[in-house]
């Protein structure tokens, strides 16, 4: 028996590395994306599959780690794309090589989403409440600060089991720059950054960590990407913006957003939409990136041509699945400027096709 | 035991007659047996859940499906997680074989004996999380990606000390008559191990690189920052690197329902495979009737 | 070894499986017992060299010179390992050293904001401390009892299966108990058990604890469930590693009880004890390996992370509550390593590795020591 076993097991390992050298000999080019889980569900779901059904040559893999794993797999030159929904700061972007490109893909907002099953209006929500929420200031659902700003609502007597991001996220950075920007106390104490230390609440790992920390907790409240809320049924906040109107999280709530911010958007479009002007603009959104470096040289010149290749068609054929997987996708006006930026990648100085 | 005991009854510190003393023991023997059946139900209550929730959502097409096809599988992610720890195995048994060779059958009663000892059994005790640390900074960094050598050579670390252990005892076990046999024959202590002391051993020392095999194929945290993870059918070591474990993970954290289904099943799968290898231990043993 | 064991070939020795899956070999002469287990722990008696080889030349010597050169080589390569080990992770949490020293210790704040960057691992110690904590206060009592019955209690055909199974425990991946605890242990701590154990401790206040928001330590009164409950937290982390730590300290304290003496044993019953009160003598004799199990299960629960970052809340507080969420030293680990994107980030996580290397290595080694005092023989009584 042992003999056999033996004997069997040393066949299939043989197999396996033989099959290993064939698969290293195969034709396709292999190219791998990480990063933000924001953008993963229309990902994962519709532009890999699609991409992949029309280019039989390219395989595609993304990994949703978190935007900040995926910021530190461009610096470490470890994968080919990020997603992120931060932009890489001035610091990230000079340890990455000092070049990199900031391609927007899509944009959604971001909402505040919450677990009690007791109520079937949306709650009412501001910035400053969400902010002495996420300080650990308003502790309890049924506290003064949130039954002033939903008056007639029966709030349940329970705790508000905050969740958060324990990874590094672009998510986290457009929420607390939205916290920063409404409340003193958080910009003073805590600040704006991927990950941030939290005064109180439980973290989940990425988009998805946090929905099943909400969905899993009666009384759980967290800042969602909107397909996430979408996707696990849950209420979420209406918001009262800049202007003092109640706004729902809606695709056109967040078109109102851009519109305020997009002429004022930078060369690099490093800027996320929070707290716009704008009677019918909701407060959170930001765009999702596709980064990459200017420069694709520290990869094969056919994965280089590959990753050009996918972002293009994610900026261009790609744009058609964002609407049923609740994105946003680029105004005409925008995706030109973006496909322009894309037509500086070179690979070792040479331009790619 | 004694602060009951009487004088006159000093030399039997049990003869107290403490009241109650026989209800105590009932009692402790009672709770004894509460713990057991505590162990039981718990080992059976997660079997039982994996097994139903796994095989409700369990499909033909997660056998034979990539978790990018619709309806989604996991095929790349049961291949991978077998080739890694097959290449883990490559590194692991031998090394781990020699290191059991050493201790048992050359090793004296020095110094270097116990410290090497020692260092297999810290290694054995070393949490897994901090191989993959390890693996990260030798493969990772050199190579600049995630790959599944890295995950390789990170579950392999954590073969070695398993196997080394297993060996060593079941080459200690060998009976001395066994080698002094050998030796008065004249064959040298080279020959004694390999065609008589390894060939009595060897049941026993497969036993333990089964249970070694096991214990990796169920690994995650070292293969967090080695393997990665690949939807894809990629199967060569220079890329990152599909794993069952890690697409459990993956999407035990996700919001969407058909995937955290998929993760149910997917532990179903692992649990069958660990749990499936370590009674093939039984009966590699028992075979040989 | 009672049991009927097979026969695998003339001359060779007899495989028995014993207590679950752990292997008994019994030879023609005498009985010699090892085992080797899905804990990955072993033991067994140690043996004594009593002849010499002859000496040997031409190609047996350099045989024999390449088998000895060969072993001793994969022992110099795998206590290279273990260097490389500490080399690594002391190389990479060198800028750390230097810079944070040892308000590593003194410090919760966890900030990697680039610019702020605080760094302090006293919040992930405080996790993995109090969910090692918990996981022995919960799973000492039951193993030992567990142990106990095995050994003094159950029918001899019992015992087997039992042992096996709660072995098995330790078979099952960590990722399975990961799962396991976020989507069915953890909705029914919220819902059943801590709600009970809310009511009834709520109004107790107990000591001042500490919380931050600045980095400090401030203090204030609290109780044990602070924060209502939740299902995510130290107590979910402790229970999860309970279940882990179990299937060790059963089957090492299983194999020392078996040690304690059939003399003394029958003594005892012979002077009047009682079950029980022979059973305590045979903890007492035992107390050394006994101490050992359970530091083993320590080492085992310290190292542990995917079980607990899947039920433990994942953020940086310490609180004595056992509702608050937390982070373990591994935890902190798998969640942000792949993040570390500035150079005193990165070297802080190398940091948190060393210290959980050598948390780890000195409880593994206390608890070799503890364990080899009874193998070799001595009397512990």
């Amino acid at each position: 028996m042992f003999q056999k076993l033996r004997s069997g097991l040393l066949a299939a390992t043989l197999a396996a590395l033989a099959g290993v050298a064939m698969a290293s000999t195969a034709r396709a080019v292999e190219i791998q994306g990480a990063g933000s889980t924001f953008v993963a569900p229309i990902m994962l779901k519709k532009w890999i599959p699609a991409f992949m059904a029309s280019h039989p040559n390219i395989k595609v893999d993304y990994q949703p780690i978190g935007s900040g794993g995926g910021i530190n797999g461009l610096i470490n030159k470890t994968i080919n794309f990020c997603g992120s929904d931060a932009a890489m700061t001035n610091s990230q972007i000079s340890s990455a090589g000092g070049h990199v490109l900031h391609l927007p893909e899509v944009a959604g907002p971001e909402v505040m989403s919450y677990n009690l099953p007791m109520i079937h209006k949306p709650l009412v929500m501001d910035g400053k409440l969400i902010a002495d929420i996420y300080l650990g200031k308003v502790t309890r659902w049924n506290s003064p600060e949130i039954a002033k700003l939903n008056p007639g609502v029966k709030l349940p007597n329970l705790h508000i089991l905050v969740a958060h991001r324990s990874d590094g996220s672009g998510t986290t950075y457009i929420f607390t720059g939205y916290l920063c920007k409404v409340s003193k106390g958080w910009k003073t104490q805590v600040g704006q950054s991927t990950s941030v230390q939290w005064p109180v609440g439980r973290g989940g790992k990425g988009n998805p960590g946090v929905a099943a920390l909400i969905e899993k907790t009666v009384g759980g409240l967290g800042y969602l990407e909107y397909a996430y809320a979408i996707l696990g049924h849950f209420p979420t906040a209406t918001l009262i913006n800049r202007e003092g109107y109640k706004i729902r999280p809606s695709i056109p709530s967040v078109i109102a957003a851009q519109k305020a911010v997009v002429a004022n958007l930078p060369a690099d479009f490093r800027l996320p939409i929070i707290n716009p002007t704008g009677a019918k603009a909701y407060p959170i959104s930001g765009f999702t990136y596709l980064i990459i470096d200017r420069d694709l040289g520290y990869m094969s010149k056919a994965k280089a041509k590959a990753t050009v290749e996918f972002v293009h068609w994610v900026l261009t054929k790609g744009q058609k699945y964002a609407k049923s997987m609740q994105y946003i996708k680029l105004g005409a006006k925008m995706r030109r400027k973006v496909l322009a930026e894309l037509a500086k990648v070179t690979w070792k100085g040479q331009a790619i096709d | 035991m004694n602060q009951t005991a009487t004088p006159t009854d000093l030399s039997n510190p049990f003869a107290g007659r403490r009241p109650g003393r026989r209800w105590i023991s009932r009692g402790v023997a009672a709770l004894c047996i509460i713990s057991t059946g505590l162990a039981l139900a718990v080992l059976f209550v997660v079997l039982s859940y994996i097994g139903i929730r796994g095989f409700e959502y369990i499909t033909p097409a997660f056998f034979t499906n990539l978790p990018l096809q619709s309806p989604e599988g996991m095929r790349n992610c049961i291949i991978g997680t077998v080739i890694l720890v097959m290449l883990a195995s490559v590194l692991g048994v031998p090394l781990g074989m020699l290191c059991g060779i050493y201790l048992a059958e050359y090793a004296g009663k020095s110094l270097f004996t116990h410290a090497a000892r020692l260092v297999i059994d810290l290694l054995a005790g070393t949490p897994t999380i901090l191989l993959g640390v390890i693996a990260w900074q030798l493969v990772v960094v050199p190579m600049h990606h995630q790959s599944g050598w890295s995950g390789a050579l990170a579950l392999a670390f954590i073969m070695v000390p398993i196997i080394a252990r297993a060996t060593e005892e079941m080459l200690r076990l060998v009976p001395h008559p066994h080698r002094e046999a050998s030796a008065g024959l004249g064959a040298s202590q080279a020959q004694t191990l390999m065609l008589v002391i390894l060939p009595a051993a060897k049941a026993g020392i497969a036993t333990g690189i089964m249970l070694a095999i096991a214990r990796v194929a169920g690994e995650t945290a070292p293969l967090l920052f080695t393997a990665l993870g690949n939807d894809q059918a990629v199967y060569d070591p220079n890329q990152p690197y599909p794993s069952l474990t890690l697409k459990i993970w993956q999407y035990s954290q996700s919001a969407e329902l058909s995937w955290r289904h998929q993760a149910w099943t997917g532990v179903l799968a692992l649990v069958t495979l660990v749990l499936v290898f370590t009674a093939a231990v039984r009966f590699a043993v028992r075979d040989r009737k | 070894m009672g049991v009927p064991g097979t026969r695998i070939r003339p001359g060779t020795p007899f495989v028995y499986f014993t207590a679950g899956a752990s292997l008994a070999v019994r030879f023609r002469k005498g009985i010699r017992v090892a085992r080797i287990d899905m804990t990955g722990m072993t033991g067994s008696e140690p043996v004594e060299q009593t002849f010499a080889y002859a000496p040997q030349n031409g190609w047996r010597k350099w045989l024999d010179r390449a088998v000895y050169g060969l072993a001793l080589g994969g022992v110099l390569l795998t206590m290279a390992i273990l260097l490389t080990i500490f080399v690594v992770l002391i190389h990479g949490s060198w800028l750390a050293l230097g810079r944070i020293g040892w308000h590593f210790f003194t410090t919760q704040a966890w900030n990697p904001v680039p610019g702020r960057d605080q760094y302090g691992v006293l919040a992930f110690m405080y996790g993995t401390g109090i969910t090692t904590l918990l996981a022995l206060v919960f799973g000492v009592p039951l193993s030992l009892g567990v142990a106990i019955f095995i050994t003094r209690l159950s029918p001899r055909w019992l015992a087997g299966p039992v042992s096996f199974l709660v072995e098995l425990l330790a078979a099952i991946p960590s990722i399975a108990y990961g799962l396991w605890g976020c989507f069915v242990m953890s909705p029914w701590l919220q819902n059943y058990l801590e709600p009970a154990i809310y009511a009834v401790l709520r109004h107790i206040k107990l000591f001042p604890v500490g919380k931050y928001p600045s980095g400090r330590i401030e203090f204030f009164p609290a109780n044990l469930v602070r924060g209502g409950p939740s299902g995510s937290d130290f107590l979910a982390g402790g229970l999860i590693l309970t279940i882990m730590v179990l299937p060790i300290i059963t089957a090492i304290t299983r194999d020392v009880l078996r040690q304690f003496p059939a003399e003394l044993e029958q003594g005892a019953y012979g002077l009047g004890a009682t079950w029980w009160q022979t059973t305590r003598l045979a903890l007492g004799y035992c107390r050394a390996g006994i101490f050992g199990a359970v530091m083993l299960g320590m080492a085992r629960a310290i190292g542990e992370t995917m079980a607990v970052i899947m039920v433990i809340g994942n953020t940086d507080s310490i609180s004595a509550s056992l509702f608050a969420g937390g982070q373990s030293m591994s935890g902190v680990l798998a969640n942000e390593f792949m993040e570390a994107d500035h150079p005193i980030y990165l070297s802080a996580m190398f940091y948190v590795a060393l210290v959980l290397m050598v948390s780890s290595l000195l409880t593994n080694v206390s608890a070799r020591l503890l364990l080899s005092r009874i193998s070799g023989g001595k009397g512990t009584h």
